[in-house]
């Protein structure tokens, strides 16, 4: 029952994430910013920039694991 | 009113009343006990806003003439957050009846205030070696092996900063004639080590992992303090010593980036605010390498804004700790149910490194404008990759794997009202600076004239976290993001806790061989020579014989023929 419900508000939270996600974006087309550099001019900069640092920390999390990753008693021996 | 103060008071170092102060503790019981710790850190900010700007207290030793107390606005930022820190964490550990833990957070908290305000480089190596010590309590304060272990570790990194300062400020006294405390460039010996010094307390990458290693076995109320004062410590020398040296920046970008990727895959929820600790530290030290008036502002700014949120995340997880006893993401789960207080204390911290309306997001947009006005188009991309991979990291991971993810059935209360008081102020504060950043500006050593609050700028920091957020429910959802698990990362400490002693080890094998063969030649040697005096000497040997008295005889005349005829030719 617990584990249904868990499931069912898990689905809500990730409709809702992206929806609010993408009313950020949508409302870009309506606020003008004064850029500091060009790529910060571009549409959907800072969007893009927060999907691409998740990508690349989830990716480079993954690596690390498999390449430094040891058994919780790797220093007690 | 300074004119009211006492004399030997102006002359007191701040800090000094609550390191000082809190001796009496243990002599103090219940209620009186709890109010007591709680006024000094009170009594303590009172005595700093009585302190006029300039320098006092001036003692002769060895005929150096030492500054105990120099104040200006840069010090006086420093000081006014660690005071609060100090309250807050005071009120956070009210409850606990550990007199030595007690003691040792004050003195922590009360030596790293005096190393702010240390106007010479003896001054300050007498405070800098003082928080070590007095810090390493409230790691062995745990009682367990592996806190006790850490501990030494711990102490020993801190130990050889304290020597690096040491050593530094010697040689720069040889060749400058000077122990002052100022700005200096990496043109010397001297500097260098003193720059190695801060740098080991700062964090940087290779010489971080003592944090790593041993905040996470502190007592609930002991990492509280720790998030707060060495680092912030050594990012205030960072910045009276070497702004603008531009190492830093290659520093604080490298810093950035990896700790990021370990934070990713950490298991342990306070080792993962470790590094998102050491990340943000990161922050600070492109500001000060970029050393430009607002770059140092923002620094300053960053790190009130990081004792506030860093520490608010700490006491969310010492309430955790608190409670179930672990802090391991694979046994944490569905808490929301249990702590709601907690888990909205969690989120707004989170909130409060980098979302509108908390101190985070004015502290670096200060930043950000420093490095877009020097032109640092990579270091400006990193200080935006850097600030949405913390809020997924110190923040979204952090609440989700503790609060919401799957129920891992633990029935457990809210955390005491004491710790929940204490977040309620911490994260007050966080909001307070957010909605009215000038709070925290007014103090800072430059003038600041940026609006953080531009609709663009508002905007694009909403996209950024919405979209870091949304795409790291996507990665959860598609199994792609890396799930912690029952694991240790080896990291920079690897290097001395099994490189080094295994290196020991190969080397004392060599060595063991070449002294089993030294022993075995001098046994030969020896028993050569025993068998050669037993040949002579032995029962059959030459010497040993039993000569007849007539040779005797005839060899002493011999002997004195010899020396007849030696006599005649003198």
């Amino acid at each position: 029952m617990s584990e249904r419900r868990d499931r069912r508000n898990g689905r809500r939270a990730f409709a809702w994430t992206w929806a609010i996600a993408a009313l950020t974006v949508l409302a870009g087309l309506f606020v003008g910013r004064r850029a500091d550099f060009a790529v910060e001019g571009l549409f959907g900069f800072y969007a893009v920039a927060g999907l691409v640092s998740s990508a690349l920390i989830a990716a480079g999390g993954a690596l690390i694991a498999r390449l430094a990753g040891r058994g919780e008693d790797y220093y007690d021996g | 009113m300074t004119a009211d103060m006492p004399g030997w008071l102006l002359h007191t170092p701040p800090g000094v009343i609550l390191a000082v102060g809190v001796l009496l503790v243990p002599f103090l019981r219940g209620r009186v006990r709890g109010a007591y710790m709680l006024l000094l850190p009170v009594l303590g900010a009172l005595h700093l806003a009585l302190l006029p700007h300039g320098t006092a207290g001036h003692p002769v030793l060895f005929g150096q003439t030492l500054t105990l107390v120099r104040v200006d606005a840069l010090s006086q930022v420093f000081g006014y957050v660690f005071y609060f820190a100090a309250f807050a964490g005071v009120l956070f550990s009210l409850k606990v009846r550990d007199p030595m833990q007690q003691v040792a957070s004050l003195v922590y908290a009360g030596t790293a205030i005096g190393a702010v305000f240390a106007g010479d480089l003896i001054t300050l190596f007498a405070f800098w070696e003082l928080t070590a010590v007095a810090s390493v309590f409230l790691v062995w304060a745990s009682r367990s092996t592996r806190a006790y272990a850490a501990g030494l570790r711990y102490l020993l990194v801190q130990i050889t900063s304290g020597v690096l300062l040491l050593s530094g400020g010697a040689v720069r006294f040889v060749q400058t004639g000077s122990i002052g405390f100022d700005h200096m460039t990496l043109a010397g010996l001297g500097s260098i080590l003193l720059f190695l010094a801060f740098g080991i307390k700062a964090a940087f990458p290779l010489l971080h992992n003592w944090l790593t290693d041993a905040y996470p076995e502190a007592t609930p109320g002991g990492s509280v303090f720790l998030s707060v004062f060495t680092t912030k410590m050594a990012i205030y020398a960072l910045a009276r010593g070497f702004a603008g040296t531009e190492i830093l920046i290659w520093i604080g970008v490298a810093t950035v980036i990896f700790t990021l990727i370990y934070a990713a895959v950490e298991n342990d929820l306070r080792r993962v605010l470790g590094y998102c600790l050491i990340n943000q530290l990161g922050f600070m030290v492109i500001g000060i390498g970029i050393g430009t008036q607002l770059g140092i502002d923002g620094a300053a700014a960053h790190a009130v804004s990081h004792v506030l949120y860093k520490s608010l995340l700490f006491m969310c997880m010492g309430a955790v700790m608190t409670r179930t006893g672990t802090a391991r993401a694979t046994e944490l789960g569905g808490l929301y149910r249990s702590m709601p207080w907690t888990t909205t204390f969690c989120i707004l911290a989170s909130l409060g490194m980098s979302a509108p309306l908390f101190a985070g997001y004015t502290s670096k947009a200060l930043l950000l404008k420093a490095a877009a006005d020097t032109h640092h188009e990579w270091v400006w991309l990193v200080l935006v990759f850097g600030a949405a991979g913390i809020f997924l990291l110190a923040g979204v991971k952090v609440v989700w794997y503790a609060f919401f993810n799957r129920d891992a059935g633990l029935e457990v209360a809210e955390a005491p009202r004491n710790m929940l008081l204490a977040m309620a102020i911490t994260a007050g504060a966080l909001l307070a600076i957010g909605v009215h950043p000038a709070i925290v500006w007014n103090l800072l050593p430059y003038p600041v004239h940026d609006n953080p609050y531009t609709p663009g700028h508002v905007l694009g920091t909403l996209q950024l976290l919405a979209l870091t957020v949304a795409g790291f429910a996507l990665l959860l959802r598609t199994g792609l993001w890396p799930r912690p698990g029952r694991r240790i990362l080896l990291d920079s400490d690897w290097i001395y806790r099994r490189a080094l002693p295994a290196t020991v080890t190969a080397f004392l094998g060599t060595g063991g061989r070449a002294w089993q063969g030294f022993k075995e030649a001098g046994i030969t040697i020896f028993g050569g020579t025993v068998t050669l005096l037993a040949r002579h000497h032995g029962p059959q040997g030459r010497l040993a014989r039993t000569w007849p008295t007539g040779s005797m005889v005839l060899w002493v005349a011999v002997l004195l023929a010899l020396y007849l005829v030696l006599y005649y030719f003198r």
